[in-house]
């Protein structure tokens, strides 16, 4: 993703060489690349339904593995990419073994609050809705879903890596985890 | 009031999303709420750069899975095993985390001591024993790395993992 109003901030691969340059230079740079992505990866874990505290450190255990990296990054432009396929891996294997990790179930998330109580009574009923179709999904829509509706958003690129999947796929499994979320909605549910 | 993320556009990879399923994404992501990312995340990772070239004598000894992304092999086994080594074969550590412990074996090499690492320094010191075993107890959770010292001069740490 490239914006056009971010053409006038440094790229990826600028600020990864300026790392090298020492001092002031290094640490504005890190500071730099550390606001940039850590939302993004921070979503990306939270995706693998870790609790906050948990995503947080497998951010810093990312950055920790860039800093050692930095110098053999093949594509120093896909760094953002590169950075959520280390959070997914990193995850995986902590899910894999942790097992006593919370995890969090989607109906126990509050719905935003703060319009007059009759909008809000219809407006929680059908977020009541969602949120229990949502919860029977399988763990790879929620997941994508998730990742789609993340803020401030992930790339495709990032996306694709966070799920290790082809990027080509991601368009026709968003069809098809939306479709599923649909089928499981009360009859005449209007988004 | 928190109002849901939008989608991210309605193009992808050529598969334009349908008006119906753009509103049902967006009503999901308000019934969803926002997941607020920790204030504390993005300062905590900008100081991590004062660890940079602390280690510039050191060699690392890299994760097998995760030394380069874009060729993952296989990741994690059931167990959450991690097995480090170092690019030419001559040094080997495998990790086995467990509940509140951590135990490990030197497969390849000749080291005496490993210390337990965080972010903030040494946590931990053990001695690996004549069949290269080790094992730290009550390890808390966070990032960590090892610290591998040995004969003749060999001063390794490994790739930065969640404990």
């Amino acid at each position: 993703m490239s914006p056009t109003d971010r053409l006038s901030e440094p790229l990826d691969s600028d600020l990864l060489a300026a790392l090298d340059e020492g001092g002031t230079a290094t640490r504005h740079a890190w500071s730099v690349l550390v606001a940039r992505h850590s939302p993004q990866m921070y979503a990306v874990a939270r995706s693998f339904r870790l609790d906050q505290q948990t995503a947080e450190d497998l951010v810093q255990t990312a950055w920790l593995r860039l800093l050692d990296r930095a110098g053999q990054l093949r594509d120093r432009a896909a760094l953002g990419a590169w950075l959520c396929t280390i959070v997914r891996n990193e995850a995986r294997r902590l899910t894999t073994r942790r097992r006593e990790i919370p995890t969090l179930s989607p109906i126990d998330e509050r719905a935003p609050q703060g319009d007059p109580a009759d909008v809000r009574l219809l407006r929680d009923e059908r977020d009541a809705s969602l949120r229990l179709a949502f919860a029977n999904l399988g763990a790879e829509c929620q997941q994508l879903l998730r990742l789609l509706l993340a803020d401030p958003p992930l790339s495709y690129e990032e996306i694709a890596a966070a799920l290790g999947r082809p990027k080509g796929s991601l368009g026709p499994t968003r069809r098809r985890c939306l479709e599923h979320l649909r089928a499981r909605l009360p009859e005449g549910f209007e988004p | 009031m928190g109002e849901g993320a939008q989608p991210v556009d309605d193009e992808l990879d050529g598969e334009p999303l349908p008006v119906d399923q753009a509103r049902l994404l967006a009503a999901l992501g308000r019934a969803l709420g926002p997941d607020e990312v920790p204030a504390s995340l993005v300062e905590r990772a900008s100081e991590l750069i004062a660890l940079k070239d602390l280690d510039a004598a050191l060699v690392a000894l890299l994760e097998e899975s995760g030394a380069e992304p874009a060729g993952l092999r296989g990741g994690a086994d059931a167990a959450g095993r991690l097995q480090f080594e170092q690019a030419d074969g001559s040094v080997a550590v495998e990790l086995v985390p467990e509940r509140d412990r951590l135990v490990g074996q030197v497969l390849a090499g000749e080291l005496t001591v490993v210390a337990l690492e965080s972010p903030s320094g040494v946590v931990a010191t053990a001695a690996i024993d004549e069949l290269g075993r080790f094992a730290f107890d009550r390890v808390a959770n966070g990032p960590t790395r090892l610290r591998l010292a040995g004969s003749p001069a060999a001063r390794l740490t490994t790739d930065w993992f969640l404990l």
